[in-house]
């Protein structure tokens, strides 16, 4: 075969991307039109392409207003630039800068009060937010950017001088760190003995004053390396950096020790050792709850031999079901549906959705049209579904369990009725409905297993 | 002619140009962020922070340059990885919330949660998702959508394949 090789009885020797999004020119559009024509494989596949594209291309966009517009504008666009570009209502019919008009620079600020009074709200709240939260926990900028996008912005002057009477408020989601150690120097420079002092002292008494502040120990460390005596110290700086973002000396003066460490260790192990008993508690009195109520070796079989086709439909006339000491109580009909049409094969059944709040079983039948289907629930972890004059017999069920359902037993053919019993982990609500086929989908009954 | 004359105030060339860009990428890259977290209340937040890291960074640029479009959906894609990125519970990092007027709608929220192709597209790994809704929803050209997800285009076809089948396979699996 010269046109197609084949991965699991289907031809992948077109990319489908590469025709839908006209990737291919000269010969290779030739050689894929070629191709598509002769591989029903390949055109099945650039059909389903092209439907999941057109569907992600009609998804809705939420609509942003005019006011949220503007508030986001003045969140995101730094004051230089929003103060440069004025107000939205002259930019929008983009009018070009006359010679007349005077640089932007020499523009007073008293022209502009919306600008100057929109306070910088996403500083503000990014500031509140992380007030209490190391540097590494924010968003930091993009490593594989090209060097000019995203230089290190350590010039705040030249913002300063371009809007001197703004509070200087720098963000944090968009900062990036500054060089750790020499704002810290700078400011333990006062601090540290002199170095006449330093000379004076011999060289194994320098080390006592380091436990006592730790801006002193920064100092020491520019030292030469042969006198450094913490050999553990660049594991604190792995931790945390010396300063905050925003370099508010007096929220970096204060650095947390290792000993919050070794309680949240504690803390962890505690808490984990109560989670692990917890689980265990809760395990056992679930385990006994099911064996005192339940039964569930017991109650899986009690459904599939009570229940009958006259049963259920004795059921559907008078649901008030008489309990009786001797005989086994009919199962209490929740649903009928269909159209009563018979013939029917049952010959999928697969979960539908992957919503946390319950779990959907499709059960798929070939045929006519919807037999009568009865959905009954005998026990609060059983639901039994008949399927009227239906063969439902050798559907695989293997595989099919969630939260909500323990699993799907093999379908039992009672004479012309089949006979499928979900088993469910714990009580559930029933919902069920019915679809017609429609393209290449069966006629299809939608159970849905919620969470009570 | 009766035309009135109407002096304009001063401003930057690339001050009007980063506003007119702003106003007209902004609903657009919104609605990615919010797609590509699956969470329309906290997109508003990573969409404005990316903004401000471009904005930010236009100062080291040529003064002809304005903010590109890939530039900002490359931030925002950056931010939202690592705002989905799991964190142990003691780092975990506070979600950060920005409040814009009337925005997202009830509706809107509603609809992003019964979505049967957002489902499926929230069921994909962050990568594959990120390409296909740069691609088919923000409809990037391949030569910018290989900026934004820093993959080479020649490979960039490969790569669209692997996502849209997966995203086939899963939507195939969920829809009725």
């Amino acid at each position: 075969m010269t046109t197609s090789s084949f991965d699991r009885n289907r031809c992948t020797r077109i990319s489908p991307s590469a025709v839908l999004d006209d990737r291919l020119d000269g010969k290779d559009l030739e050689w894929a039109r070629d191709h598509l024509r002769r591989c029903e494989a390949c055109r099945e596949r650039v059909e389903d392409f092209r439907e999941m594209l057109l569907r992600v291309g009609r998804l809705p966009s939420a609509a942003v207003g005019p006011a949220a517009m503007d508030e986001a504008f003045a969140l995101s666009i730094p004051d230089r630039l929003r103060a440069e570009a004025g107000s939205r209502s002259y930019d929008t019919v983009a009018a070009a800068p006359l010679p007349t008009a005077p640089p932007p620079t020499e523009l007073p600020a008293a022209l502009r009060p919306e600008v100057t009074s929109i306070p910088d709200l996403l500083s503000e709240l990014e500031r509140e937010i992380f007030r209490d939260e190391p540097v590494q926990d924010h968003p930091t900028r993009l490593s594989p950017m090209p060097e000019p996008l995203y230089p290190s912005m350590l010039v705040p002057e030249e913002i300063e001088s371009v809007r001197p009477a703004e509070p200087a408020q720098p963000m944090p989601f968009f900062e990036p760190p500054p060089a750790e150690p020499e704002p810290v120097e700078a400011r333990a420079e006062p601090e540290v003995a002199p170095p006449v002092q330093a000379d004076a002292v011999p060289e194994t008494l320098r080390e006592v004053p380091i436990d006592s502040h730790r801006e002193a120990e920064r100092n020491e460390w520019t030292a030469p390396p042969e006198s450094d005596p913490w050999p553990g110290r660049p594991e604190q700086d792995d931790e945390e950096p010396v300063l905050a973002f925003n370099q508010d000396t007096e929220v970096a003066a204060p650095i947390a020790p290792s000993k919050p460490d070794t309680a949240m260790r504690i803390a962890v192990g505690l808490g984990a050792a109560a989670c692990v008993l917890l689980a265990a508690v809760l395990y056992e009195g679930g385990w006994l709850t099911k064996i005192v109520t339940g039964k569930p070796t017991a109650a899986k079989i009690a459904p599939t031999a009570s229940v009958r086709p006259s049963a259920t439909i004795r059921a559907s006339v008078s649901p008030s079901q008489s309990l009786s000491p001797t005989a086994a109580p009919a199962a209490p009909v929740l649903f009928t549906l269909g159209n009563g049409v018979t013939g029917g094969t049952v010959f999928r059944i697969r979960p539908g959705t992957a919503v946390a709040g319950y779990t959907r079983l499709v059960f798929d039948i070939r045929g006519g049209g919807l037999p009568t289907m009865v959905i009954t629930k005998p026990d609060d972890l059983h639901i039994g579904v008949t399927f009227q004059n239906t063969t439902a017999a050798g559907v695989p069920v293997s595989g099919i369990h969630s939260y909500q359902v323990a699993g799907v037993e093999p379908a039992v053919q009672q004479g012309a009725d089949g006979f499928i019993t979900i088993d469910l982990n714990r009580p559930a609500r029933v919902t069920a409905f019915t679809l017609a086929a429609s393209g290449s989908y069966a006629w299809r009954l939608v159970v849905d297993v919620h969470t009570s | 002619m009766d035309q009135v004359h109407v002096e304009a105030p001063a401003f930057s060339a690339r001050a009007a140009s980063v506003e007119r860009e702003f106003y007209s990428d902004f609903p657009l890259v919104l609605n990615y962020v919010a797609r590509l977290m699956d969470d329309i209340d906290g997109a508003a937040a990573i969409t404005c922070a990316a903004f401000r890291q471009i904005a930010d960074g236009l100062r080291h640029r040529p003064a002809s340059e304005g903010m590109r479009r890939a530039d900002v959906l490359r931030a925002a894609t950056e931010l939202s990885r690592q705002s989905l990125r799991p964190r142990r519970w003691y780092r975990r990092r506070h979600s950060i919330q920005v409040n814009l007027e009337g925005f997202p709608q009830a509706e809107a929220r509603r609809a992003l949660r019964r979505d049967t192709v957002q489902r499926a597209l929230s069921a994909l790994p962050f990568e594959a998702r990120a390409m296909i809704l740069l691609r088919d929803f923000v409809k990037l050209s391949y030569d910018e959508l290989a900026e934004v997800v820093d993959v080479a285009p020649r490979k960039l076809v490969h790569a669209l394949d692997r996502s849209r089948a997966e995203f086939g396979e899963i939507y195939d699996y969920i829809k009725f």
